[in-house]
């Protein structure tokens, strides 16, 4: 999409003028911002021949407070169905798909909860040699996510003109948008079959120049949540500060926020299932 | 930019030119200045999109698969990968293909060695294969190594954004 730049005339300071840019672009942005919320790549090291649903990978999603769907590319070559299964909280759905080349298949709606979160994935197939490429938790595509971005244009008609509070809606919408659909900078999902099994990540994992900082955050800070064993400490360090922490038992936990203007590293003193990088 | 209030927000040097000259339709009494900064920060959402996304591996037989998404307006991208050096045991050359489109990068032993534990190999770039830029898209990268398995720590992503 361009970013026109409009020149406000007299003659144009009429609500269907600028009722129009302000919610065509609103509604583009809804439908086009679908950042990555979490995701398992890769999926699967070899085919699977399993005719069976495995507890293959579980992985952590941003607190999204939006819907969200799993995005899984693969392939089942020999003919047969593949059969998908993600949970999330106390929601299951199912999906099979029957592609003989790369395709994806999208899994959801799930209502993300507000707070990380785990998003198990398990999957079969019932003949031919399926190869799960990766998966992609990605924010739902919808010019209905947010209810307030922005007022719609048929209740601005009514409240002519147009109130400061309906300004100052429309000014905070767009970051209402963004913490609804918090994107992960960095993630990772044990690609291992047993759910205790885990790998130990090289370190440290750097993330310069990941995320173009927005100009309304003066200081940016950002979290890491873990899924590991109990001896495992993560450590996530900004430019301002640096957070550890180590998980008590089996749940998602998070670090403090780490303040970093610029780069972003994240370490490992041992083994972890999953995590996931966001701006808080 | 603190907002005003409704009354105060009526732009005077525009008032007069709604007075003398009121529109057909219902009238907004918003600055130019809040239009604009309404624009910019839904511009802004675009932009919070990451630039760079990181994968992390486990140890893989030889090939392996990394999924992307390309955000809005993205046209290029070229991908780091990071192994550990210790288990690159002889010259080895790195495999990267997207849409059928390989590039290959070698690793000669020792000769790249560096004070790190890890080898950073960076491949690419390649253009996006889809004409449309506007909505974002995956990406899926497939690897293969010559000799032997080691480990991928990391891959990274790099997305060339254009003017968005």
């Amino acid at each position: 999409m361009t970013w026109p730049t409009y020149s406000i005339s007299a003659g144009q300071l009429r609500s269907a003028y600028l009722y129009g840019v302000l919610i065509d672009r609103a509604n583009h942005i809804l439908e086009n911002y679908t950042p990555v919320v979490g995701g398992i790549s890769p999926m699967s090291r070899k085919t699977t021949n399993s005719g069976s649903l495995v507890d293959y990978c579980k992985t952590i999603i941003t607190p999204i407070a939006s819907r969200f769907y799993l995005n899984i590319v693969y392939e089942i070559v020999g003919g047969g169905t593949a059969t998908f299964s993600a949970t999330y909280g106390a929601t299951t759905i199912t999906a099979t798909g029957s592609s003989s080349s790369a395709a994806t298949l999208s899994i959801g709606p799930f209502q993300g909860s507000g707070t990380p979160a785990l998003l198990s994935v398990q999957y079969s197939r019932d003949s031919g040699d399926l190869t799960a490429y990766g998966a992609l938790a990605v924010a739902e595509a919808t010019t209905h996510g947010i209810a307030s971005f922005p007022p719609h244009a048929d209740a601005l008609a009514t409240g002519y003109p147009i109130t400061a509070m309906q300004i100052r809606e429309m000014m905070k919408s767009p970051i209402d948008c963004i913490k609804a659909r918090v994107p992960a900078l960095a993630w990772f999902a044990s690609t291992e079959r047993a759910a205790a099994n885990t790998i130990t990540p090289g370190g440290p994992i750097w993330i310069t120049h990941a995320y173009q900082i927005t100009n309304y955050d003066y200081n940016p800070s950002f979290k890491v949540s873990i899924l590991a064993p109990t001896a495992t400490t993560a450590t996530l360090i900004g430019t301002g500060n640096q957070q550890s922490i180590s998980p008590s038992d089996a749940a998602v936990i998070a670090t403090s926020a780490a303040v970093t203007g610029s780069t972003l590293a994240l370490e490992f003193s041992g083994p972890v299932q999953s995590y996931s990088v966001y701006e808080v | 930019m603190p907002i005003q209030d409704a009354t105060s927000i009526y732009p005077a040097g525009l008032r007069s030119a709604y007075v003398d000259n009121p529109p057909d339709g219902l009238a907004v009494p918003i600055r130019a200045a809040h239009h604009v900064e309404i624009l910019d920060r839904q511009r802004m959402v675009y932009r919070a999109y990451p630039e760079v996304q990181a994968l992390t591996c486990g140890r893989f037989d030889g090939t392996t698969h990394g999924l992307f998404q390309a955000p809005p307006n993205a046209e290029a991208f070229s991908v780091r990968l990071v192994c550990a050096e210790s288990e690159i045991t002889a010259d080895t050359t790195f495999t990267l293909t997207y849409n059928s489109t390989a590039k290959t990068k070698k690793i000669a032993m020792y000769t790249d060695q560096n004070s790190t534990p890890f080898y950073q190999v960076q491949i690419g770039p390649w253009q996006l294969a889809s004409a449309t830029t506007d909505a974002p898209a995956l990406v899926l990268v497939s690897f293969a190594v010559d000799t032997g398995t080691p480990r991928i720590f990391g891959l990274y992503a790099r997305f060339t954004i254009s003017g968005a």
